[in-house]
């Protein structure tokens, strides 16, 4: 039985996956464990935050399988998964966050304690300042893309232009960004 | 060591928009390279906050501060973001949005509050849990996913009418199939 699903596609194993049949994720675990490891060794450098990331990417992709379309590239839906949860992992050691119907009491944020509240919104008041001396095209980009989570594809659309345009584009815009709020910092010094 | 990878290959990772052969051999590069690995990081970062700022009620860049409030509710529990939004205690106001009694659970109720900010204008894009409000010369145009929806601002419309501190409520209702229809505007002032 078992020997069967390993015979199969990628495609076929997803495709059985989503309809809740747990040996074919098995298998697919199995087929990418190493692989994924890797991974989450390139981007951690630390063995003990790789397996981590490791077990905390198939525990997302466990629970999400049943939103992935296309099948074939299941190893590369993976990779999206361990890099957003590193980024998230970033956030909540750094900053943590209040849900939304938390943060609609005013007054201070209680569940982030006075310095994690000070920090965020330190954070974000630079960020904002920094936005500000952008061009009017940069925060497009950068809204497009973290306001309204388009993809390059999706802005290249919007824009008229290529999708290598639109990387080059939002990575100068980033830059600038960076650029600016390391000024931001120089001056309140 | 191979040669170290670009901040725009970094960028574009960090972003998933890198192609399977770069995005491995970039990953390979990583195992080895601790400051592209820190440079990729820090690219993280830098998206997680501009991510924060956008959805966290953000201010306006270019116009000042402005507040948005928006809260994605149930059609049951509509009730409750209308006193959150302060309409209860403008009893003049009332909500425009119909909602036939009965909708499936699926569909999602929303008011989104943007505020005039100090300059007795409306921010020109403001995002809060998904919904993105996008101000145009004659109204504003609200978008989830797929769906979009413009509603027009009253004829003659002018923030400077209003006291600091209105705020421009913008209805509507998701519906199961993403599209959002019956969108309209009030304007409450404090
Ligand atoms: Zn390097």
């Amino acid at each position: 039985m078992v020997q069967d699903l390993a015979n199969l596609s990628d495609r076929e194993l997803v495709s059985r996956a989503q309809r809740e049949d747990a040996s074919a994720f098995g298998v697919l675990a199995e087929r990418y464990q190493l692989q994924l490891l890797r991974l989450c060794t390139a981007l951690t450098s630390d063995p003990e935050a790789a397996q981590e990331l490791a077990q905390t990417t198939w525990a997302r992709a466990f629970e999400a399988i049943g939103h992935l379309r296309e099948g074939e590239r299941f190893f590369g839906w993976l990779r999206q998964i361990a890099v957003n949860q590193l980024r998230d992992g970033f956030k909540r050691r750094r900053l943590p966050q209040v849900s939304f119907d938390e943060a609609l009491h005013d007054g201070p944020d209680e569940a982030l304690g006075p310095e994690g509240s000070l920090l965020r919104q330190e954070r974000q008041a630079e960020i904002s300042q920094a936005l500000g001396m952008l061009s009017e095209h940069d925060r497009r980009m950068l809204a497009l893309r973290y306001a309204q989570d388009c993809s390059y594809r999706e802005i290249a659309l919007e824009m008229g232009t290529t999708e290598g345009t639109v990387a080059t584009w939002l990575y100068r815009a980033k830059e600038r960004l960076r650029k600016a709020l390391e000024q931001g910092k120089g001056r309140q010094v | 060591m191979a040669r170290h990878v670009t901040g725009l290959e970094i960028s574009r990772y960090a972003d998933g928009e890198l192609a399977p052969e770069l995005a491995e051999r970039l990953e390979a590069h990583l195992t080895a390279c601790a400051s592209c690995r820190a440079q990729l990081h820090s690219a993280l970062l830098l998206g997680e906050d501009l991510r924060t700022h956008f959805a966290a009620a953000a201010p306006d860049v270019s116009l000042g501060r402005a507040r948005s409030i928006q809260r994605p509710v149930r059609y049951a529990a509509a009730a409750a973001a209308a006193v959150f939004l302060g309409i209860a205690t403008f009893p003049r106001l009332t909500s425009d949005v119909q909602v036939p009694v009965g909708q499936p659970a699926s569909v999602t109720a929303f008011a989104i509050g943007v505020q005039v900010g100090t300059m007795h204008k409306l921010p020109t894009l403001i995002t809060v849990h998904g919904y993105v409000v996008e101000r145009g010369k004659r109204g504003l145009t609200v978008r989830n996913g797929g769906g979009r929806t413009r509603v027009d601002l009253p004829a003659g419309f002018s923030t400077a009418q209003y006291p600091v501190g209105s705020a421009v409520v913008v209805h509507g209702v998701r519906q199961a199939d993403g599209s959002i229809v019956a969108a309209s505007i009030q304007t409450i002032q404090p």
